[in-house]
């Protein structure tokens, strides 16, 4: 999928400045046309992270209070019988973690496709991301 | 199960019959008498249209060409029996019923093989087309009404003698044997009675003996030479049909190979006395046709020629005499009967291609009554297509024709050189070392004989249409030899590999996945849970809040003790989300099997299920493309689809039944 960037490897092209531009803003369209909604809504994702200072998951290590900003994926409900806990997997462009409330069934908001902000430890879980019991802070979501 | 059963299923039984069980395979085999008429019918017929055509060629040099008549039929004649003397060995030799493509492949290789079955199946579809153009043209002629119909007439025959062979062929073997033996008889009578009247002085008079020949050209030379062998090559169309005999060998009764040797040889000598007496009888009445009817002066504007044959028959037996229309009637008949020839013939040599991995191996199957149904329907729609193309022009899709014959024919006989050469080398009984030789002169100089004529039909016909077959042949050869290639990959990708010991997957993960909490899914939750899964959970999509939040209530209130996952899908799709789901469970754990478990209600009646969105069915086709995944449908029958399918069975799937949950455990 990734075009090598044009602008990055004049040498390699022998052809004039103009052309080369042309050619790369055509790449560029061509990308934005090719990729599909989730690549899109993804890099969308990553620039709210940034813009609101929260850390990518990619970068998150393991025991390290974070920020993390995304939209919950999926959210699972445990049955009445079982322990009450509400498990969420929260998606920010680059990685997941779970976030799991322990003692509740239900958070009214948490539902899923809510952009959501959570601040907490970050720890592993049987070879994935999670954080338990975070603080969360419920964002407008695109149709908010 | 007893079935109501469908008006499909009733049409299909009316038109085709009772299915026949398999052990009665392999019982019907034929005496020479019957095997004569059902192989022989293909090489006969052609005596209906070969002298025609070899008049048509001639015609365009003008009258005073028709006297080379007389060498080009004796060269037919000539080459008739070479080859019918050549495949009497092939019969002895290999009396498999592999025919030619067996003696090929054996002898030359698979690649040659490949060419001879090419080669075959494009000269089956033709005998199909130019036999039933020919015979319907011969209707025509008795009754000239039917002349702006053809094409029609011809497509109802051939679907016609597509069912007749999808009800079995063998058991028509008699309905056969009269038709033929009434057209030997009729042209016999017609050759004596013509040569009683020649004799005692009459003269034949054909209708179109005072038309003249308008020809533009004047043929000497190189040009002759080649009109010449233009028409030879016409001729030779009375060579079809001769291999039929090699590939039914093992239908004859036993001795299988001394049966269909003399079989071939009656033939022989049939087709070559036959086709003789009317190319005679032709000449001595002053048959006059051409190939253009404008070039026919005396022919009344407007009018169609007779065939060659319907002359001779008006000429002998008087104008409208009933032996003419009986003849006509048998001719027409036989020529029908030759197209079947190829059904007999086409069907097997896919199968037997099929079973090499050349064909699909649909091919391969046998229908309701033991033949092969879908070889059949192949080559009627092959032959449909043909006669449309070339509006049932006799004239023109000979054209085509016999490459594919002379091309097996030269195959087969090169192999069958190289096959004696071969038990030469180890045979060290002189008696035995004789007959091999002499079989090995008479293989080689059919190979010799055909060869020849092959590069003459080829050189005359190729402008005139041949060129279609030419690029035809090639391309079914790529396409068998690419459809070989994929079962070839398929098989070695299959293979267990030596050194392979049997993993189980470490843990079994269930997904339930969830619309509404209703009694499908009620069963599959309960069927999931049965199958004792390392974890389980249900899903659904999110698509409408409102919709979750019932199916949560409810699910609550059933007290279903099931996680239940929410997947958020913010372009209210269905299928991606899932299928995006159940491949990041996978990639936590590579070495385990998610189990998707799929409630399905089951309908009765097709126009129920349109009404149903199959969302189900396209996540089943989505995820079968996943690695490790497995997909579980639960079927659930409505009363509709009970009622469709379970007629007697009334027991089946009250749908009344409490939740299964409990039932299942």
């Amino acid at each position: 999928m990734r075009e090598p960037d044009t602008e990055a490897r004049p040498q390699t092209r022998p052809r004039t400045a103009k052309d080369r531009r042309d050619r790369g803003f055509i790449r560029r369209l061509i990308d934005r046309l090719a990729s599909d909604t989730e690549e899109l809504d993804d890099a969308d994702l990553k620039a709210e992270t940034s813009a609101q200072g929260a850390t990518p998951i990619a970068n998150c290590r393991d025991r390290e209070a974070v920020c993390i900003h995304g939209t919950l994926r999926t959210v699972t409900f445990q049955p009445r019988a079982g322990v009450p806990a509400l498990q969420a997997e929260l998606w920010d462009g680059t990685g997941a973690v779970t976030v799991v409330w322990l003692g509740r069934r239900s958070i009214p908001g948490i539902s899923p496709g809510r952009a959501i902000k959570v601040r907490g430890r970050i720890t592993a879980l049987g070879g994935q991301r999670a954080i338990y019991n975070p603080v969360y802070e419920l964002r407008p979501g695109a149709t908010d | 199960m007893p079935t109501v059963p469908s008006l499909m299923g009733m049409t299909k039984r009316v038109l085709v019959g009772r299915p026949v069980r398999s052990e009665m395979l392999g019982e019907a085999t034929l005496p020479k008498k019957i095997a004569l008429p059902v192989f022989a019918s293909d090489a006969l017929s052609s005596v209906a249209y070969a002298t025609e055509e070899i008049l048509l060629v001639l015609s365009a040099g003008g009258l005073a060409m028709f006297h080379y008549t007389w060498y080009l039929a004796g060269g037919v004649a000539l080459l008739m029996l070479v080859v019918v003397a050549s495949y009497r060995q092939n019969v002895h030799a290999y009396p498999s019923g592999g025919g030619d493509y067996e003696v090929a492949t054996t002898n030359l290789g698979p690649k040659a093989g490949l060419t001879v079955a090419s080669a075959l199946m494009v000269d089956y579809t033709l005998t199909v087309a130019v036999s039933t153009a020919a015979g319907v043209a011969n209707l025509a002629s008795a009754f000239p009404a039917l002349n702006g119909h053809v094409v029609l007439i011809c497509v109802v025959v051939i679907a016609v003698i597509t069912l007749m062979n999808l009800r079995g062929v063998r058991e028509s073997g008699t309905a056969f044997a009269i038709p033929t033996y009434c057209f030997i008889a009729a042209i016999a009578i017609m050759i004596i009675w013509g040569i009683t009247q020649l004799v005692t002085g009459h003269h034949l008079v054909a209708e179109s003996a005072g038309y003249q020949i308008h020809s533009t050209t004047n043929y000497t030379g190189l040009a002759l030479g080649f009109l010449l062998l233009r028409a030879f090559a016409s001729g030779c169309t009375a060579l079809t049909g001769v291999e039929a005999i090699s590939n039914g060998v093992p239908a004859f009764k036993p001795p299988k190979s001394k049966n269909a040797a003399t079989t071939l040889a009656l033939l022989g000598g049939i087709a070559v006395t036959m086709f003789a007496g009317v190319t005679a009888l032709a000449l001595a009445a002053h048959v006059h046709t051409a190939e253009d009817t404008s070039q026919l002066i005396g022919l009344p504007t407007g009018d169609t020629p007779r065939t060659v044959i319907a002359q001779v028959a008006r000429a002998v037996f008087g104008d409208s005499s009933p032996l003419f229309y009986l003849l006509q009637f048998f001719t027409a008949l036989i020529l029908v009967l030759a197209a079947n020839t190829a059904f007999n013939g086409f069907p097997v040599l896919a199968s037997i291609l099929s079973r090499d991995g050349y064909l699909p191996r649909q091919l391969r199957n046998r229908g309701d009554r033991l033949a092969y149904s879908n070889g059949i329907l192949l080559l009627s729609a092959l032959a449909i297509v043909l006669v449309i193309a070339f509006q049932a022009s006799p004239t023109r899709l000979i054209q085509l024709y016999i490459i594919g014959v002379f091309v097996s024919f030269v195959c087969s006989q090169s192999g069958m050189i190289r096959h004696w050469n071969r038990l030469l080398r180890a045979e060290t009984d002189p008696g035995a070392r004789g007959r091999m030789k002499r079989s090995r002169v008479i293989n080689s100089v059919g190979a010799g004989f055909t060869g020849i004529v092959l590069v003459i039909v080829l050189a005359t016909k190729f402008a005139k249409g041949a060129w279609i077959v030419v690029v035809a042949m090639p391309i079914i050869w790529l396409v068998m030899r690419a459809i070989q290639r994929h079962y070839q990959s398929v098989a070695v990708e299959l293979e267990p590999p030596e050194n392979l010991r049997p993993s189980r997957p470490h843990s079994n993960h269930a997904i339930v996945l969830v619309s509404k909490l209703h009694l499908p899914t009620l069963r599959a939750l309960g069927y999931a849970k049965a199958t004792r899964p390392d974890s389980i959970q249900a899903v659904t999509v999110e698509i409408d809040p409102d919709e979750v939040a019932a199916l949560r209530e409810q699910w609550d209130a059933h007290e279903i003790p099931v996680p239940l996952t929410v997947i958020a899908s913010p372009y209210r799709e269905i299928t991606r989300p899932v299928v995006e789901f159940v491949k990041r469970m996978r990639t936590e754990n590579p070495d385990d099997i998610v189990t998707v478990y799929v409630p399905e209600y089951v309908l009765g009646r097709w126009w129920e299920q349109i009404l149903h969105n199959q969302s189900a069915l396209r996540l089943k086709g989505r995820l079968l493309y996943q690695r490790g995944v497995v997909v579980a449908s639960v079927p659930y029958q409505l009363r509709s689809a009970a009622d469709h399918h379970h007629a007697a069975a009334p027991t089946a799937a009250p749908p009344a039944a409490p939740a299964p949950l409990q039932e299942t455990r």
